[in-house]
């Protein structure tokens, strides 16, 4: 979806239509879902944050002035509140991250592995390493290496200077390595 | 099948996806969202009433007890209904004053 349609169907909701909103809801989910599965997991608690940055856009739509593409602002809502999300784990002194390995073992996982086993056990080691890595360095390595975000675009984002968001995204990718390498040791080894 | 040392590939595989009804459950609570927006005043009023209601019993309660104490002075005999009108002077003394 061009900025252009974005523009239209933004201008179509301000004017009370809301299907416009679901067609906005249907072209970006994909999107959030990754940011909000990668961040917390394959659990429900990923899909209610991906509820919550819907909603949030919506009360936001009337202020949203379009100085950024829709896709980055919705994307910066996301990974925002899943950040929020993992502090609010922290506080709680609950687990930072619960992958599809365990009980809350997620329907689109499961779908997979009938498609196809050996991405299914490939996307469940990645998410495992992932589950791993410190959430500055996660959100960083989501953002640039998972949602193809440029640079400046991860920059304003996250609110971090460039400087920052090179060198956590060079030590993220050498830690997250390491992780998997301790997770399968075959990781390097194979072609 | 993905190379297996070639982190940035992988990552950029990891794409994930929700529920099939996700974009209903949204529209839902943006629409439950909006009834309750524009029934504002109702879920203020629901929200208050039992606080206000509450806090107006008390004030009745102090309004009665400072007229009857400003009537009577403060007497534990009267509060607890023990003091008999034959016997006590503080009663008597009311009683007549008042007839």
């Amino acid at each position: 979806m061009s900025n252009k349609e974005d523009t239209y169907y933004i201008n179509k909701i301000l004017e009370g239509d809301s299907n416009a909103f679901s067609i906005i809801v249907d072209r970006y989910k994909d999107r959030v879902a990754s940011v909000t599965i990668n961040m917390l997991g394959n659990v429900p608690a990923a899909e209610d944050v991906g509820q919550e940055v819907f909603i949030r856009l919506f009360r936001a739509l009337p202020n949203f002035r379009g100085d950024a593409k829709l896709s980055t602002y919705i994307t910066r809502i996301a990974i925002n509140l899943s950040l929020t999300e993992i502090d609010k784990r922290k506080r709680k002194g609950t687990s930072p991250l619960v992958v599809a390995t365990s009980e809350g073992e997620y329907h689109k996982q499961i779908e997979d592995r009938s498609e196809n086993p050996s991405n299914f056990e490939t996307r469940e080691w990645i998410q495992k390493g992932l589950a791993m890595l410190a959430p500055e360095f996660r959100s960083v390595l989501v953002l640039r290496l998972v949602e193809g975000y440029s640079v400046k675009e991860t920059c304003q984002m996250l609110d971090l200077p460039q400087g920052t968001v090179l060198s956590r995204q060079a030590r993220g990718t050498n830690k997250l390595k390491e992780i998997l390498s301790q997770l399968n040791p075959h990781y390097g080894k194979m072609g | 099948m993905e190379k297996w040392d070639d982190i940035e590939q992988l990552l950029s595989n990891q794409k994930h996806s929700f529920s099939e009804d996700f974009t209903a459950k949204v529209m839902d609570s943006i629409e439950a969202g909006s009834k309750n927006k524009a029934s504002g005043f109702q879920v203020t009023l629901d929200r208050w009433f039992p606080r206000i209601s509450l806090g107006a019993a008390a004030a009745i309660l102090l309004l009665v007890m400072s007229f009857h104490f400003s009537e009577t002075g403060f007497n534990m005999d009267t509060l607890t209904g023990v003091a008999d009108l034959d016997t006590d002077p503080f009663l008597q003394e009311t009683m007549f004053n008042e007839l």
